[in-house]
């Protein structure tokens, strides 16, 4: 590791001083009025909120994007996590803002769609703008090394024959995989004793241990750690592609399983009625972004999608979870 | 041994002067976050993520770790000096603490968890060093029955967390178990209790309730009091714990690095619930367990311990499985994520100066945090000389701005001061806080984990016989319980005259 004495003493200054200067601004959070601004945009700060706590994926995207468009837009974009109510407050904070480009959001499946389907809450879909996807984390089927069952098909069968027998872990209750195994079992008469948990490394441990059959897993690093070193068998992709990763690994369409499919896709949304200006300013910023080697690097390559979906894509594609998950839900 | 050569690997890394320095940093930042009711470890890390980018991987994990276990200590000092819990682990030192400082041992009690925050810390990095894969299996065996068996475990110790009569302890945890229930169902993810409020649907906070309860319900109380009436003697002469404070806690700090450094190794275990086992733990096996709730020693070295144990072991999951066992750690898992290293089994063998260099960093951090927290005692308890009006006012300013800190949540500084308005009203009417902070935490784990088993077992209890750890923890319990049945006949049998039933009625409900 390299000593450098100067950048040493900037970072530590740095550090002391943000802890304090972070402190002193927890307590006024809410952004300033602003007047329209379409020429300079962005002339200040701009709230990037995020429906989940720091750490994890959508946390290292989000952080990754605010950084990206902070340079490439000018302006300061500050990730501001607020989980409460599974993402519901962040969202109603993004859907009531006003339009003028200086509050955005990521969201998800979750949130976004799912979360106003499962809750009776004063925002739907429809209170959005979206400008474009961030990031695409694939998910896939996985058991443990020790596991009975070499492939997808021995699996699925025995969950046909068995009914109720074989446990299989998923992320959350209003997981977009929870919804998308319901659709699964509904479509193909299978039946899964499935598990809810609360998120990845519940599922991780619980797998690894050999307290549940098999998994429906978000294919993160995290993931992709336990199936290099074999503690992790994957047995199916659950996106409409291969992944690049696991080239050999079929997917569930591939598989027989028609219409079966599910990514966590990261928009970037803004309010109803952000003005078009805007919305093509962050739009090709994103784009921007994601071509942006650093910011490949930290979200990771096989998560950053090779072609940009723009805002009426992203949009497009938000809306199809809609119509997928109306009819399963409630 | 290998394990010696890598911890030497481990020590050149970290004394390197970058490192030596931002441990430093990360521990003084912890010690300050820690000391500052409500604002703990979770926020300032998520804060200070951005800025890690910019550093190298191993020097940014160093300090972040140092904030974690540097917080275990600062934690400490509000709650025994106000009743304020300055971090979530911290709430049971409140008990004891606070009655130290009004009988005039303040110095004392911070004295003495800093000492055993110390010897925690490092019992659990000498764990860390020598049995990180081993224990880490043990997190594995712990499947959601053996949760459901821990969690029955836990609510067996509620009675011994009240200081006021058993009942009086049963309801409240009954309140907490009920509070616990608000917020989205774990397993079908339909909203409970909400009554419509978007804020409610990820429950109450943990950290607004105790702090509610604890801190601001002592703050009303003491608002009721005149000047006069509460002037606090301190008496900042013993610092230093006499030779019969440590002799009266040796033993508390002894059976809390060992609680703690197992119960942090348990994904979802951490800093509150090794205390608030600790604490319980102590009453139980005190010789006259009425001196808790009225100043007992052990009732803060034991607490205090253990939650530095628990700081320091939760790392075994993170970096020998890639298992984040709580928030704090998950943080600290993005951080690695960003610096394109996934923690997870290979990360020893890949990353031998990252693993060995954050063991070593916090040998150092240890040792930073007892040179720089013994002098502070002295400093600390100078602040109960401030008016009590003053002290107060800013007291619940900091406490509003912690909560707030969490979840960037205005609705979560409402919560805090309405538990507040409870917590004075239970004080009023002798009703304890304890039990319904232990319950509320255990609560959400006992409902996830027993739900999960039923799923899993496809609505059989078996699956409590044949998981081996819930079995084993079972069984233990069925042992705990006989044998306080059969003591107690046997004391009867030995005393002719009836004895008072109340303390047997105590243990056995």
């Amino acid at each position: 590791m390299r000593f450098n004495l100067k950048s040493t003493f900037f970072t530590s200054a740095a550090v002391i001083l943000s802890v304090g200067v972070a402190v002193s601004l927890t307590g006024c959070g809410a952004a300033g009025t602003a007047e329209a601004v379409d020429a300079g945009y962005p002339a200040k700060t701009v709230k990037f909120l995020m429906p989940y706590a720091a750490g994890g994926p959508s946390d290292v995207t989000s952080r990754a994007m605010a950084q990206c468009l902070s340079q490439g837009l000018g302006g300061t974009f500050v990730v501001e996590n607020q989980s409460s109510g599974a993402g519901a407050v962040a969202m109603q904070q993004l859907a009531s803002a006003k339009p003028d480009g200086y509050t955005v959001g990521l969201s998800t499946n979750g949130p976004m769609v799912l979360n106003p389907m499962f809750n009776e809450l004063p925002y739907s879909m429809d209170d959005f703008t979206a400008i474009g996807t961030m990031a695409k984390i694939p998910t896939m089927f996985a058991v443990g090394k020790d596991s009975p069952f070499k492939d997808a098909e021995s699996l699925f069968q025995a969950a046909q024959e068995n009914p109720g027998t074989i446990s299989m872990g998923v992320p959350g209750a209003t997981s977009s995989l929870a919804i998308e195994l319901k659709k699964l079992q509904q479509d193909f008469d299978i039946e899964f004793a499935v598990v809810p948990t609360s998120g990845s490394a519940e599922l991780i441990t619980n797998l690894l241990g050999g307290h549940i059959d098999a998994v429906f897993i978000n294919d993160h690093k995290d993931v992709a750690a336990h199936v290099k070193d074999g503690g992790f068998v994957p047995l199916a992709a659950a996106s409409q592609e291969r992944s690049k990763t696991y080239a050999d690994l079929p997917t569930m369409e591939e598989l027989g399983y028609e219409g079966f499919f599910t990514d966590s896709v990261y928009g970037l949304f803004g309010p109803k009625g952000l003005p078009d200006a805007i919305v093509a300013t962050l739009e090709s910023g994103i784009e921007a972004c994601t071509q942006d080697q650093e910011v490949i690097d930290q979200i990771g390559e096989r998560f950053v999608p090779d072609t940009f979906s723009n805002a009426e894509e992203t949009a497009a594609v938000f809306a199809d979870m809609q119509t997928r998950y109306e009819p399963l839900v409630g | 041994m290998d394990t010696l050569d890598s911890l030497t690997l481990g020590f050149s890394v970290a004394f390197e002067p970058t490192n030596l320095l931002f441990v430093l940093i990360g521990v003084v930042i912890g010690t300050a976050i820690g000391v500052l009711p409500g604002l703990g470890p979770t926020a300032t890390i998520a804060l200070l993520l951005p800025i890690t980018y910019t550093m190298d991987a191993t020097t940014s994990i160093i300090m972040l770790a140092g904030i974690y276990y540097g917080s275990m200590y600062g934690g400490t000092i509000t709650s025994v000096l106000l009743r304020l819990p300055g971090e979530a682990a911290s709430v049971v030192t409140a008990i004891d603490g606070y009655q130290m400082t009004k009988q005039g041992r303040a110095g004392t009690a911070l004295g003495i968890a800093a000492i055993g925050s110390f010897i925690g810390g490092t019992v659990s990095i000498i764990g860390l060093t020598f049995l990180a894969p081993m224990l880490a299996n043990v997190a594995l065996a712990m499947g959601p029955a053996a949760y459901v068996a821990l969690m029955v475990l836990g609510l067996f110790l509620v009675t011994s967390i009240g200081t006021g009569s058993t009942i009086k302890s049963l309801c409240m945890a009954g309140l907490g178990l009920a509070l616990s229930t608000v917020g989205q169902d774990p397993i079908d993810g339909s909203s409970r209790f909400t009554f419509g409020s978007v804020g409610l649907l990820s429950g109450f906070d943990f950290v607004a309730v105790a702090m509610g309860l604890f801190g601001v319900g002592e703050l009303l109380h003491s608002l009721e009091k005149s000047e006069h009436g509460q002037a606090i003697k301190v008496k900042i002469k013993n610092i230093w714990p006499s030779r019969k404070d440590m002799k009266e806690s040796s033993g508390a700090i002894a059976r809390g690095s060992v609680l703690g450094f197992f119960i942090g190794v348990l994904p979802g275990g951490g800093g509150v619930i090794s205390s608030l086992a600790s604490y319980a733990m102590e009453k139980k096996r005190a010789k006259d367990p009425s001196r808790f709730g009225k100043g007992a020693i052990e009732g803060v070295a034991g607490p205090e311990t253990a939650n530095n144990a628990s700081s320091t072991s939760a790392f075994i999951p993170l970096l020998v499985l890639g298992i984040p066992s709580n928030v704090v750690l998950a943080l600290i898992f993005g951080a690695l994520l960003m610096h394109g290293m996934t923690p997870g089994p290979q990360l020893i063998a890949e990353q031998p100066n990252l693993f060995w260099g954050i063991i070593a960093s916090m040998y150092i951090g240890n040792l930073m945090l007892l040179v720089l927290n013994i002098p502070l005692v002295g400093v600390f308890v100078q602040m109960l000389r401030v008016r009590t009006g003053i002290l107060i006012a800013f007291a619940l300013l900091i406490v509003m701005i912690g909560v707030f800190s969490i979840n960037n949540s205005p609705f979560d500084m409402w919560v805090v001061l309405g538990f507040g308005v409870l917590g004075w009203l239970m004080n009023k009417t002798g009703f304890d806080p304890g039990p319904l902070v232990l319950a509320f935490v255990l609560g959400p784990i006992l409902e996830k984990s027993f739900r999960q088993s039923m799923l899993i077992s496809g609505g059989s209890l078996e699956i409590f016989v044949t998981d081996p750890a819930a079995a084993l923890i079972f069984g233990a319990i069925a042992l705990g319980i006989l044998y306080k049945v059969l003591g107690t006949r046997l004391k009867r049998r030995k005393k002719t005259a009836p004895v008072i039933p109340a303390e047997s009625v105590d243990i056995d409900s």
